[in-house]
């Protein structure tokens, strides 16, 4: 068995496990789509060589027979280093892998931390909806409604009303002045209201 | 005819009239052009409209000496002109 072969294993299934040395060998199978199962106990867990940085992309094909033995691998041809680094390049890129993972799932969380914080963010939007409700102005406005009280008075259709409904107002006339319900104490009355259209 | 009948009841009841539109202009237009200045139309109805139900011009409401309140939309009749409601 071939640590490169393993190695391109490694990081062609971007198994971060694996370059530790205790992966389950079914990961390994499904990664690299064969039968066999594929040992990690070839990987260093502890790689004493030095890493390099890939000349080129840290992907290799694999073949593995059903014995689990890596068949011929293609190195990412770059000339000699490149293929001596190919096999330190395995924890290298495996360490990335994960590396990758955590910064995926640090960004998922931060995604997710996100709305977290949005949602008080969201929740504030309420707090200065309460702005509105300062509005009470409105309910200041309810003076006018209370002028309404007459309305209640008012509850009239054709039946018995109380004089002093209409006696209580002071009205402006139109040519001028103001029209003084008093004088129409004890007096039949007419309204005519009327529109010009 | 209303201000006809106004003045020649003018000692049985008290007609007063009661613009829709509160704007002056509109108002003396209506007045000087129909002849129906013979008697006070309010500038302000005080919610007078709403209270006796008037939601349609013309209309004309009665309010006897004790307080009792017809109305009728429409052109006010010959019996509300000529007093005939009042007891």
């Amino acid at each position: 068995m071939r640590v490169r072969s393993l190695a391109a294993i490694a990081v062609t299934a971007g198994i971060a496990a694996s370059a530790c040395g205790a992966p389950p060998p079914g990961d390994d199978q499904r990664a690299v789509g064969v039968d066999a199962p594929i040992a990690a106990e070839t990987i260093p867990s502890s790689p004493d060589t030095s890493i390099e940085p890939l000349a080129g992309p840290a992907t290799l094909e694999v073949q593995v027979d059903a014995a689990g033995q890596s068949g011929a691998t293609t190195p990412p041809a770059t000339g000699d280093a490149a293929a001596d680094s190919t096999t330190t390049l395995a924890p290298t890129a495996t360490t990335a892998a994960p590396t990758e993972d955590q910064t995926t799932t640090s960004a998922a969380v931060e995604t997710t931390s996100a709305p977290t914080t949005e949602a008080p963010a969201t929740t504030a939007a309420p707090t200065t909806t309460a702005a509105p409700t300062t509005t009470a102005a409105p309910t200041t406005t309810a003076a006018p409604t209370t002028t309404a009280a007459p309305t209640t008075t008012a509850a009239p259709t054709g039946g018995v009303e109380t004089r002093p409904i209409v006696l209580e107002l002071a009205l402006p006339v139109f040519g001028g002045g103001t029209f003084d319900p008093n004088t129409l104490a004890g007096k039949p009355i007419v309204l005519w209201f009327w529109g010009a259209h | 005819m209303v201000t006809e009948a106004a003045a020649a009841n003018r000692d049985r009841y008290v007609m007063i009239g009661m613009p829709v539109d509160s704007n002056e202009g509109t108002i003396r237009d209506f007045v000087e052009g129909r002849g129906v200045g013979g008697f006070p139309h309010l500038m302000e109805s005080w919610g007078l409209w709403s209270q006796l139900g008037v939601n349609a011009t013309p209309t004309w409401a009665t309010i006897t000496a004790d307080g009792q309140v017809n109305r009728g939309a429409g052109t006010m009749p010959a019996s509300v002109r000529n007093g005939d409601w009042i007891s």
